[in-house]
């Protein structure tokens, strides 16, 4: 399995430190420009944190920007069911980290690109992997 | 004298000509080229906005309590009965 040719998900400081051209965060910005080169699904959770990120124009134009490559991005507004949120929270999540990651098993997406060190990090056993993104470019050079 | 419209004609002739493979090669560039041009167009326009918010030299700290907050924020609105 590579990022190369599985679907990922990218968390939403991925998607802000790269549209803001953050110079601490340079792998974001490669990563947003490569976008095309992978499969990445975007779950309503990272969709409405991106709303309350951007405004209403700039959302727009961003979305019609991946609509450029309909075969490599995918776009769910549905919430995600209870029950794996709850799954999530009795392992330790809080409520937004829990929807995030009942997100990502509800759709078998196995990675996650972040740039939060601590995501998840104390779970064991996460039906998917955390990513940063300098280690995502890394596999996607190595392709 | 050579017309662009003429020019623009025989080069889409020339591409028509080309392999399949090499001219959906050509196209992807194209959509590629286009995404980032689009891309880099949409962060200028967000860094001038977060310029004029005071908000572009946020500390990575900052940054990520704020994404912390909306996303507890936006999951209660979703999820919390």
């Amino acid at each position: 399995m590579t990022i190369a040719d599985d679907w990922v998900s990218f968390d939403t400081n991925i998607y802000i430190f790269g549209i803001r051209e953050d110079p601490n965060f340079p792998a974001c910005v490669e990563l947003l420009e490569r976008i095309g080169e992978l499969y990445v699904y975007i779950p309503r959770q990272i969709i409405r944190e991106l709303q309350n990120n951007l405004q209403p124009d700039e959302i727009h134009e961003l979305f019609r920007l991946f609509h450029q490559y309909p075969d490599r991005i995918r776009i769910n507004w549905k919430t995600t069911t209870l029950a794996l949120i709850e799954k999530f929270q009795r392992l330790g999540c809080k409520l937004g980290d829990a929807a995030v990651a009942a997100h990502l098993e509800e759709e078998g997406v196995e990675t996650l690109i972040s740039e939060n060190r601590h995501f998840l990090a104390e779970i064991s056993d996460l039906p998917f992997r955390v990513l940063s993104a300098a280690a995502a470019l890394e596999e996607l050079y190595s392709h | 004298m050579e017309t662009l419209d003429s020019r623009v004609e025989e080069v889409a002739h020339e591409i028509a000509n080309w392999e399949i493979a090499r001219q959906e090669n050509f196209l992807q560039k194209l959509v590629d080229l286009n995404y980032r041009r689009g891309l880099k167009t949409l962060s200028g326009k967000i860094r001038k906005r977060l310029i004029a918010e005071s908000k572009l030299k946020q500390s990575v700290d900052e940054i990520f309590a704020e994404l912390e907050r909306i996303r507890e924020a936006v999951a209660a609105d979703d999820y919390r009965r």
